[in-house]
């Protein structure tokens, strides 16, 4: 008589499982964390239309980079972007998941403001750093230090093309 | 999830398939050394890739891995006989040499030359670190052999052990990668297994049961770091390294053997697991080898004569619901393999992941995926061979190692990830 395992692990005994959709949409948000991020989940969005994204103003939003330097530019952006706490908010309540996505060597001011706006709300952030160039290893250590505080899962990927992988695969 | 078409080619690797194809582009782990101990010694069978084949060492020592079925009438040449150069069907007596070539048809006058229009496919098979290994694509594009450190270590400070699991070889290679699920299936071992048990290293792992995880690719593979909290702010990271397509290694433990495994194709229902300990820089001592032939780390005991796993599907893995109960293991199966293995082979012949629900914290069989897909579409597109062919990709280390919070660790820990001679492993 053949164990319960035994008989349990055929492919014929697979024809028996109870065929039912055993989970419901997920909710997932992009959000990105500078230009070159944001012009990525744009080329995604256009493609596949279901998905959602938030896309922060852009660091050269407000005062001239040219002028004020990068300190200047952090300090527009993170006003222009406190104009806009409400709709992110709007956006991170009702998500399940929300996926932080940057470029290697950003220094990516905006993570820690809406790091904390997910921790607040109890919601989880995988954050996905897009490597396409190689940038040096301390470069990417700038990005890396930034997200790691909100992050349970963090993703060093090659190309934009993981953004979509991911979805896919996480039923999104 | 992947749909079905993804799920199919990722998981089927007979020949003419993708996956199959990208397979045949490397080096392959087929038998122990051991199995063909000296010239004229019994031939072995072995499937691998779907197909059937027989290895033999002949009268001098040449290897051979050949179609395991006479040309006559298809007879096993399992039941040869290995004996001057060649192995000799006992049905007819016709004979073959490692190549496969036909050498004599004794029906047949010698002179009309009629064996020599008889050839039988073979594949080299190649002796290193203790592993025969096949080859089994095409001659033109054979890469060089593998170079990863278990090879290149003296023989006395290495262990290699082989088992058959009953299930397709990406559960198996899944579980590989999947750092997740230590913290609750092997719990137990890191307490009480010889080969694992005393390292300050268990100790932040059985204080921080919710590891944060990073993903980072890497030219021949991937890296997946798992982060625990140490002291002083800092992390304690255990750093397993995936090559393409089926070799991964585990993070270290203290003073003990580093260890890792090769996953390979049988056919789509059946994988070898191949696992090895080895020490860069001492030889594993008696009590280290006892236990890995008990069974012991991530080793098996067998069913005598056989590299089935003593604990089995047929026994329902001897899976004991007081020691689950009591905490002495998780789920009730005992040992690290078997723990693995039992869960997997649960999931039947070919998991069907059109139904799964993949969490962020699964992103490391994800993003190993999309890699074996793409270069499998990439080798049959445009002929692109694929990573992990290269000494530059196969000498890597694990590691487990205590970093500042704010260091990548794949910069950080670049040294401890390469293979250094003559250097201690990285390990906590």
């Amino acid at each position: 008589m053949p164990s319960q395992s035994a008989r349990a692990t055929t492919a014929k005994e697979a024809a028996f499982r109870v065929a039912y959709p055993n989970s419901s949409p997920r909710a997932v948000k992009l959000i990105a964390l500078d230009d070159a991020s944001a012009s990525a989940i744009g080329r995604l969005v256009r493609a596949n239309p279901r998905r959602t994204a938030f896309l922060p103003p852009s660091p050269s939003a407000g005062t001239s980079p040219d002028t004020a330097g990068t300190v200047g530019s952090i300090k527009a952006q993170l006003n222009e972007f406190l104009g806009r706490t409400k709709s992110l908010v709007a956006e991170i309540d009702p998500a399940d998941l929300i996926v932080l996505v940057a470029t290697a060597g950003e220094e990516v001011p905006l993570a820690p403001v809406i790091g904390e706006a997910c921790k607040a709300r109890g919601v989880p952030v995988t954050a996905l750093i897009l490597d396409q160039d190689g940038v040096p290893d301390s470069s990417l250590a700038t990005t890396l230090a930034r997200l790691r505080p909100y992050a349970s899962m963090l993703v060093v990927a090659r190309g934009e093309d993981y953004i979509e992988e991911m979805l896919a695969a996480l039923r999104v | 999830m992947l749909r079905k078409e993804q799920n199919d080619l990722v998981t089927q690797t007979g020949p003419g398939t993708p996956m199959g194809n990208l397979f045949r582009c490397y080096w392959l782990p087929a038998l122990l050394a051991e199995e063909l101990p000296g010239n004229d010694c019994p031939p072995v069978r072995i499937k691998l890739l779907s197909e059937r084949l027989v290895a033999f060492r002949d009268s001098e020592g040449r290897l051979g891995l050949i179609d395991e079925f006479c040309a006559h009438r298809g007879v096993s040449l399992w039941f040869g006989r290995n004996e001057e150069s060649g192995l000799r069907c006992p049905y007819h007596g016709w004979k073959y040499d490692v190549t496969g070539q036909c050498v004599d048809v004794p029906s047949e006058p010698a002179e009309n030359g009629f064996c020599r229009k008889i050839k039988l496919k073979s594949y080299p098979l190649v002796e290193s670190g203790g592993i025969l290994w096949a080859y089994m694509g095409d001659l033109a594009k054979q890469p060089p052999l593998p170079e990863f450190e278990v090879l290149l270590v003296p023989p006395e400070q290495r262990f290699v052990s082989k088992r058959t699991q009953e299930c397709n070889w990406l559960q198996a290679l899944e579980g590989g990668i999947d750092s997740s699920h230590v913290s609750f299936l092997h719990s137990g071992g890191l307490k009480n297994d010889p080969l694992f048990k005393g390292t300050k290293g268990n100790e932040y792992n059985l204080k921080d049961l919710k590891p944060v995880f990073e993903v980072v690719e890497s030219a021949g593979g991937l890296y997946i770091g798992a982060r625990r909290n140490a002291e002083n702010g800092h992390y304690y990271w255990r750093i397993t390294p995936w090559v393409m397509p089926n070799f991964t290694m585990i993070a270290p433990r203290g003073g003990h053997s580093v260890h890792g495994h090769w996953w390979v194709p049988i056919d789509d229902e059946n994988c070898w697991a191949w696992s090895f300990d080895y020490h860069p820089i001492r030889k594993l001592r008696p009590d280290e080898i006892a236990a890995m032939k008990d069974g012991k780390g991530i080793h098996v005991r067998y069913v005598p004569g056989t590299f089935r796993p003593e604990a089995n599907k047929d026994n329902d893995y001897l899976i004991d619901r007081a020691a689950q109960k009591a905490g002495l293991t998780y789920s009730g199966v005992d040992g690290i393999a078997m723990q693995d293995a039992s869960l997997q082979e649960s999931m039947g012949p070919i998991v069907d992941r059109t139904k799964e629900n993949l969490v962020s914290t699964d992103n490391g069989i994800i993003m190993a995926r999309m890699r074996l897909i793409r270069a499998a579409k990439a080798l049959a597109e445009k002929g692109t061979l694929p990573p992990g062919l290269t000494a530059e990709h196969q000498r890597v280390r694990s590691a487990a190692i205590v970093l500042p919070p704010d260091q990548a660790y794949a910069e950080a820990a670049k040294a401890a990830l390469t293979v250094q001679p003559g250097v201690a492993p990285a390990s906590v």
